[in-house]
């Protein structure tokens, strides 16, 4: 179980870990072997967006979102609460049109049947992540916001780059 | 009509604090849900587009070998040689600092990690020699700036895809600025510390800077790499960055030995956390930009500003003033991404080489990382060294005038900019 809980922390560092691989792997091919996959490049960008969508719900879990929160500190708790709600209700609201979009598009995709480029695999297969990594997004400001309607927190938990920096450095002091 | 629109949705959905990437986002969808008749299914495969967009592939290899570069011991080999070779003048320590924030740069495309990396060996070792906190606090705010204008840059490549200008180029046309700019603060420091009675170090016998270069040469060999093989024709720009990581890799574990395997997973993930921030801040703006181009809003912005008879050197004025304004409020990503496309075809129109835009604008960004109230140098700084938000704005406010003049100079002399990527690439 705390396995499967960090499964997208795992699944996003080995995409990257992957894709520097494979971009490296063909200029090795290049330059030694005097080949390459014509697949490569395209294989990549695939890793690349299923690390990006897959990434954003795993960002909301951890506050990795900047966001501007100089005025809203500056609210009383109480307000702070109320305005901070609206916001996650945008955030889904943002959420549902991108599913609905984007599941209009894949479905659309699956019926006119076209394959990628440089791989015999369907258009839709792919693409389909995009739908499943927003809803999993809208699943994570589920929580944010049941917390701040009941009174459980009163900011959205976005990131704090610097405070990123330092933890990073402290971290690195104790090792 | 729209135009207002979208930007008063962008600001409200800011002020509310709502993340960036969505602010961007749901303001251009519910423009054009409103105002135009594209479907949601081809706005939303925008999004997607992105992760095709070859140079922003760049990023995430970038972002990883920096982060595998971050790891204290490269930073402490480069101060450890920029003493050797310049302690002995006046002032000399402050100044490796920022000759060290410098070849910091050369290795990492952030400047606030430039700021953490450097500062953290360096302001304890100054105030040691008799420096003030606040000097040296200063000195570093300022000098880590120099992270996104020396290449390689992540803001560079951000400026590079949405303009679609080379970012081979572009990181040429970062090497003179960057090195005019340190030699600026140099000189600063230089004259400044003449009224502080501090004793310079020792000259470094020759064989022993020699000997700290070659240990530092590891690291520095990065952006040998990078620079050579894109200029060179050997790789692309996206393959050098990720030739980048590998070799980063490869130096951080088995030559440096500062990361063991066991920390490998962890340096991977933080990496990835940052690509993936970052990107999706790219992908919505792309959405943005995108509902800019079909409601002609630059183009008909350019319209005005030709009809006015505006001298380029005036609207670079604007510009400049623009771009320092809304420097003190965003993150430098996100207002390339908002204002790049604004800017560069009425730039275009007006005769101004994109690149040398794109220059200005890194520029401007580096300013508004040192001027409150959202300069993220000056956090960082505050966190290191214990002094308050205020304090260090206060000793970061000398060397700022540093910077205004450099932006002066880069604005009005474009050949700063320009003679190297033209020597090289014409």
């Amino acid at each position: 179980m705390k396995y499967l809980k960090r499964l997208d922390e795992w699944l996003i560092a080995i995409l990257l870990a992957a894709m520097t691989l494979l971009t490296f792997s063909q200029v090795v091919m290049r330059y030694v072997f005097n080949s390459g996959f014509t697949w490569a490049v395209e294989l990549t960008t695939i890793l690349f967006a299923f690390m990006i969508f897959i990434g954003i719900s795993y960002g909301v879990r951890v506050g990795a979102h900047i966001g501007v929160d100089a005025l809203v500190k500056l609210f009383t708790p109480g307000i702070r609460r109320i305005v901070s709600s609206v916001a996650v209700i945008l955030c889904l609201v943002y959420a549902g049109m991108v599913i609905y979009g984007s599941m209009e598009y894949v479905l659309k995709m699956k019926k006119v049947g076209i394959e990628l480029e440089d791989m015999a695999i369907p258009m839709w297969m792919v693409r389909a992540i995009l739908p499943v990594g927003f809803a999993l997004l809208a699943l994570r400001f589920l929580p944010i916001l049941y917390n701040l309607v009941t009174g459980k927190s009163d900011h959205l938990h976005l990131a704090d780059e610097v405070e990123e920096a330092l933890k990073l450095k402290a971290a690195e002091a104790e090792r | 009509m729209n135009t207002l629109f979208l930007f008063s949705c962008l600001f409200f959905f800011m002020a509310i604090g709502m993340p960036v990437a969505i602010c961007l986002g749901l303001s251009s969808l519910l423009t054009i849900a409103f105002f135009a008749q594209d479907s949601l299914a081809s706005l939303s495969i925008k999004l997607y587009e992105t992760s095709e967009h070859y140079t922003l592939l760049a990023i995430p290899f970038f972002i990883l070998a920096g982060a595998l570069m971050s790891t204290g011991g490269v930073a402490r080999r480069m101060v450890d040689f920029a003493i050797a070779a310049v302690g002995h003048l006046r002032g000399g320590l402050a100044i490796a600092s920022i000759l060290a924030c410098m070849l910091f740069a050369a290795v990492s495309g952030s400047s606030p990690a430039t700021v953490v990396a450097v500062g953290s060996i360096v302001i304890a070792g100054m105030v040691r020699s008799g420096y003030p906190k606040p000097f040296a606090a200063g000195v570093i705010c300022n000098s880590g700036t120099l992270g996104i204008l020396i290449p390689p840059s992540i803001v560079m490549v951000v400026y590079a895809a949405v303009t679609e200008v080379s970012v081979g180029r572009m990181f040429m046309a970062g090497v003179i600025p960057g090195l005019l700019l340190g030699l600026m603060l140099a000189v600063a420091v230089h004259w400044r510390v003449r009224k502080l009675n501090i004793e310079p170090a020792p000259r470094a016998p020759f064989l022993k800077v020699l000997g700290k270069f070659r240990e530092s040469m590891w690291g520095l060999a990065l952006l040998v790499i990078i620079m050579g093989g894109i200029y060179g024709g050997v790789f692309t720009p996206t393959e050098a960055a990720a030739v980048s990581a590998v070799y980063a890799l490869f130096v951080a574990v088995f030559i440096y030995r500062d990361l063991a395997f066991k920390d490998l997973p962890k340096v991977f993930v933080e990496a990835s956390r940052t690509t993936v921030m970052l990107m999706f801040i790219v992908a919505n703006a792309m959405l943005f930009a995108h509902v800019l181009t079909t409601e002609r809003i630059p183009q008909t912005i350019a319209e005005h500003i030709v009809a006015f008879g505006m001298a380029p050197w005036m609207f670079l004025l604007v510009v400049n003033i623009i771009l320092l304004v809304a420097g003190n409020f965003m993150e430098p990503t996100g207002i390339i991404l908002i204002l790049a496309p604004i800017f560069f075809p009425i730039a275009t129109q007006l005769g101004i080489d994109p690149i040398h835009l794109g220059i200005i604008m890194v520029v401007n960004m580096e300013i508004g990382m040192v001027t409150p109230p959202v300069g993220l140098n000056l956090f960082v700084t505050s966190g290191i060294t214990n002094m308050s938000i205020m304090q260090v704005t206060h000793a970061a406010l000398p060397w700022l005038l540093v910077l205004l003049v450099f932006l002066g100079l880069v604005t009005y002399i474009p050949e700063i900019s320009l003679f190297l990527p033209d020597l090289l690439f014409n």
